[in-house]
């Protein structure tokens, strides 16, 4: 009568695909799908374990840092720094070759770090910077490259939204996660920049030659908006690292710090400030509901023992363990073209996760490992995520877009190698966390 | 004159802006929660450099993040800010879309309504064993419990409304209320490509 696992496993996966594909909302098909295994294929009283599971995931003070991260994003996407960081950076920036094409990438690292999210960082510095790239002359193609590809470095780069929901999934301490995202965050950026360097070298039509020399005084003088920005990514990861404050109380200290920010910038107001809490309401309502989808379907799963089976019938195969890797470095940048990260994220970790630590790796590594997956999969050609962010903005077709960035979504495959190969990227800094004491 | 017999009910309008009262006054609720949790973790590291305790504020943050994850569904809903695959869906239009969309309607409201009939039997088996919270501060465990009752009950009845919306011939909430823009980007973006918000240097970027 009770069908094998392996059935059960794929009856269950193509009610998923069915209630994704539909149009179902992701948190709701997470909740369906754990509904149908419980209730079709164990003795569980589904309407018993629903509620409790959802509860026991929810009321956690760790997840609290999630609302409040969001929330200091949502002040500082309101707060004008995109123009800052424009003129703020070129003057530092300015004799590299390439020039103000390194202020996409950096500007995109710094209003990553504070508001946490791929596409609104590339909306944003793009929104900025682009016209006036375009109108001093620069290559439109390696412009828009280099805004599509350091974009994504909102996801790695603390406090990254994703990482905590990662962390929350998977169990990892979220402090020692932000800490081992921090060396690959600017490995890529050195990528990046490494990359448009070496271009400028051999294509000197991308970048128009001006030269303006300031004085430091002058620098100083351009940059000195920037230096809150700074001041506040600083505190927020330097508290963490510190041990001065956990992750929760750092997201504290960080909506104070931007709502001071703002204050300073003159765009603080009691509607900015509503708007901006509501904003932040929605944005954590959605992503707490599917991790409450997640939680449940968690739940259901273990009880028809999936997970266990798979883990089980992998490390029954001796798979290779970098053919493994690479298998679910295909399937997630494939999965990149119908969802956004967070809902990647959630809704295969009750699989793969069992799966990942069966194969002897370690759950912090790979968080950072798929959270630059992730990263590639935002701006996998031609369907990628934040390329549809950049058609709005420049109003290009998608595969020219998708051809300027190209190099970029090659160049993150290559981070993703590295990391691979050398996990000490990510791990080493979270190891002398551990070690201070 | 020829309505006559609808003026004893109340009328839609009437209707309408109560339930939007209501969406919006319980997101306003879980956003103050959210206010809440930053005030008392910042009085929390305040208190410990002052060498004082502030007692169960760990319990109260995280029953805060139940209230403020499940009150704003509806409000969260209707603004199209739950995600979703519409890859497929979207190819439809006219009559086909309104035919699909009532049924992936129908599929969530058989979801979200037994979320929220668990969430109650949780509730009302709290309160039937007189389950108490265990931590520093002790009260019956059903009262930050009920916050998911609630919030996904809300999200019931903002479903009903579209599906009734729907089947009157109107436009679902989620459908009407954003562009493309709002789905590819459901966070900051969203709130950005809102047309009443006046931000006069980016209109000609604005949709996508």
């Amino acid at each position: 009568m009770a069908l094998e696992t392996a059935e059960i496993a794929v009856v269950l996966l193509f009610v998923m695909l069915l209630f994704l594909g539909s149009g179902l909302w992701i948190a709701l098909s997470l909740l369906g799908v754990g509904w149908v295994g419980l209730t079709f294929f164990t003795s569980v009283p589904v309407e018993k374990a629903m509620a409790t599971s959802i509860w026991q995931t929810n009321a956690s003070w760790t997840l609290a840092a999630l609302p409040l991260f969001i929330w200091m994003g949502e002040i500082l996407f309101r707060a004008r720094l995109s123009e800052v960081l424009f003129s703020g950076l070129s003057p530092w920036l300015g004799w590299l070759p390439g020039r103000l094409l390194h202020v996409n990438v950096v500007g995109c690292g710094i209003f990553a770090a504070v508001c946490g999210s791929s596409a609104a960082t590339t909306a944003t510095i793009g929104r900025m910077a682009l016209p006036e790239l375009l109108s001093r002359g620069y290559d439109r193609s390696t412009a828009v490259g280099s805004l599509a590809g350091s974009g994504t470095l909102g996801l790695l780069i603390p406090p990254s939204i994703i990482i905590i929901v990662y962390g929350v999934t998977a169990d990892v301490s979220i402090v020692r996660l932000f800490l081992a995202g921090l060396l690959p965050g600017i490995m890529i950026m050195a990528l990046f920049m490494g990359y448009i360097v070496i271009l400028a070298q051999f294509r000197k039509d991308i970048a128009p030659n001006e030269i303006k020399s300031t004085s430091l005084l002058e620098k100083l003088q351009l940059s000195k908006g920037l230096l809150p920005v700074i001041l506040l990514i600083g505190c927020v990861i330097g508290s963490i690292y510190s041990g001065i404050a956990t992750a929760t109380e750092a997201a504290a200290g960080g909506v104070i710090g931007a709502l001071l920010l703002s204050a300073f910038t003159r765009s603080l107001s009691s509607r900015m400030f509503v708007e901006s809490l509501l904003a932040a309401t929605r944005l954590s309502c959605m992503i707490f509901f599917i991790l409450s989808g997640a939680a449940f379907l968690t739940t259901s799963l273990a009880y028809t023992g999936i997970p266990a089976a798979l883990a089980g019938w992998v490390a029954e195969r001796n798979l290779n363990p970098y053919a493994l890797m690479a298998a679910l470095c295909l399937f997630y940048v494939l999965l990149g073209c119908f969802i956004e990260g967070i809902s990647m994220i959630v809704l295969t970790a009750t699989v793969v996760l069992p799966l990942v630590q069966q194969a002897g790796f370690d759950l912090l590594w790979f968080g950072i490992f798929i959270i630059m997956v992730v990263e590639t999969a935002q701006i996998t050609p031609p369907l990628g995520f934040n390329l549809f962010v950049i058609q709005g903005l420049t109003g290009q077709n998608i595969f020219r877009v998708a051809g300027s960035t190209l190099p970029f979504f090659l160049l993150l495959l290559v981070g993703t190698v590295l990391i691979t190969i050398f996990p000490e990227i990510a791990t080493w800094l979270p190891s002398t966390w551990d070690n201070r004491g | 004159m020829a309505r006559k017999s609808l003026n004893k009910k109340p009328s839609r309008s009437q209707m309408r802006k109560a339930l939007d009262c209501l969406y919006l006054v319980s997101a306003s609720v879980g956003a103050a929660f959210i206010l809440g949790i930053g005030v008392l973790i910042t009085l929390q590291v305040a208190g410990r450099n002052l060498g004082l305790q502030v007692k169960g504020a760990d319990d109260l943050t995280a029953w805060s993040v139940v209230a403020a994850g499940f009150l704003p569904l509806a409000h969260t809903y209707r603004r199209n800010s739950h995600i979703r695959v519409t890859l497929l869906i979207e190819r439809f239009s006219g009559n086909v879309r309104r035919v699909l969309e009532l049924t992936v309607l129908s599929a969530a409201l058989f979801f979200v309504g037994f979320l929220s009939f668990s969430a109650f039997d949780m509730v009302w088996d709290s309160l039937r064993f007189k389950d108490l919270s265990q931590g520093l501060i002790v009260i019956p465990i059903w009262i930050p419990q009920v916050s998911i009752g609630i919030g996904t009950l809300i999200l019931v009845i903002a479903i009903i409304d579209d599906i009734v919306a729907s089947l009157l011939g109107g436009e679902v909430s989620y459908v009407s209320s954003a562009g493309s823009l709002h789905e590819a980007a459901p966070s900051l973006l969203a709130e950005n490509s809102d047309l009443r918000d006046p931000r006069p240097t980016n209109e000609s970027n604005r949709n996508l």
